[in-house]
């Protein structure tokens, strides 16, 4: 084990933010939640499309690539918009945000409908407080995608 | 301290510095134009690259223009050092 390798191993890890400047204050778990669908979508697609090599390969990099972006969505509302605030009021937020990355993760590393699910629905979770902080009611309603499911909006 | 280690979060210094890349920051070299540093901002640490230096003042931007537009002002206090080792 070389120097270097030796002080990573050691020193405790913190996070440095490389996030936007410009804090505009638009932020929405919609994207959070196309992404999710579209996981869950691309993992009923395998099921139909397995035995053709070009199609599977066309749905495991779109479901990389959604995976990816519940993640970066996640990443923002809790690093840019959640507040120590509604850390304390919500305080189941922090782990549902932590078990959502990991189901996303685990939905790139595998072929699950059952974690794809609970992905879905850990987002769904997630959005629902983010309404709450915001001072509206969140309302689930039937998803108008061939998911299925639910979609969360809110009411004023 | 020191010697820090620190975890990427955020896309706003690609293509140097992917999120969930790690760095090795050191607290005691002296700050260039072009280095990248890991500073103080309400009461986060954030990385960013030197782009001008007036006095004891560091302007600072992202390298990914399409994420990081503002260049922000940073005090020699604020600044925790700069990177001398990515992963």
């Amino acid at each position: 084990m070389n120097f270097v390798n030796l002080l990573f191993k050691i020193l405790p890890e913190q996070t440095a933010f490389a996030h936007c400047d410009i804090p505009c204050g638009i932020y929405d778990p919609n994207s959070a939640q196309l992404a999710a669908h579209t996981v869950l979508r691309m993992t009923q697609l395998f099921e139909e499309h397995k035995d053709n090599t070009h199609d599977v390969a066309r749905i495991v990099h779109v479901k990389e690539e959604h995976g990816e972006l519940v993640e970066d969505a996640l990443g923002t509302l809790e690093n840019d918009y959640f507040k120590p605030e509604h850390f304390e009021k919500f305080p189941e937020l922090k782990g549902l945000i932590a078990e959502a990355v990991k189901l996303s993760i685990t939905c790139r590393q595998k072929v699950d409908m059952e974690t794809a699910e609970q992905l879905v629905e850990k987002v769904l979770l997630i959005s629902e407080i983010f309404y709450k902080t915001k001072g509206v009611t969140p309302v689930r309603v039937a998803s108008i995608y061939p998911t299925k499911g639910e979609f969360v909006v809110y009411s004023a | 301290m020191i010697l820090q280690k620190f975890k990427v979060s955020g896309h706003s210094m690609e293509p140097y510095l992917f999120p969930g890349n790690h760095v090795l920051v050191l607290s005691f070299l002296k700050i260039k134009k072009g280095d990248v540093v890991v500073f103080k901002h309400n009461s986060k640490s954030v990385i960013k690259r030197i782009v001008r230096i007036d006095e004891n003042e560091f302007f600072v931007e992202g390298d990914n223009k399409q994420d990081s537009l503002a260049i922000g002002k940073v005090s020699k206090h604020d600044i925790i050092g700069k990177v001398v080792f990515k992963f």
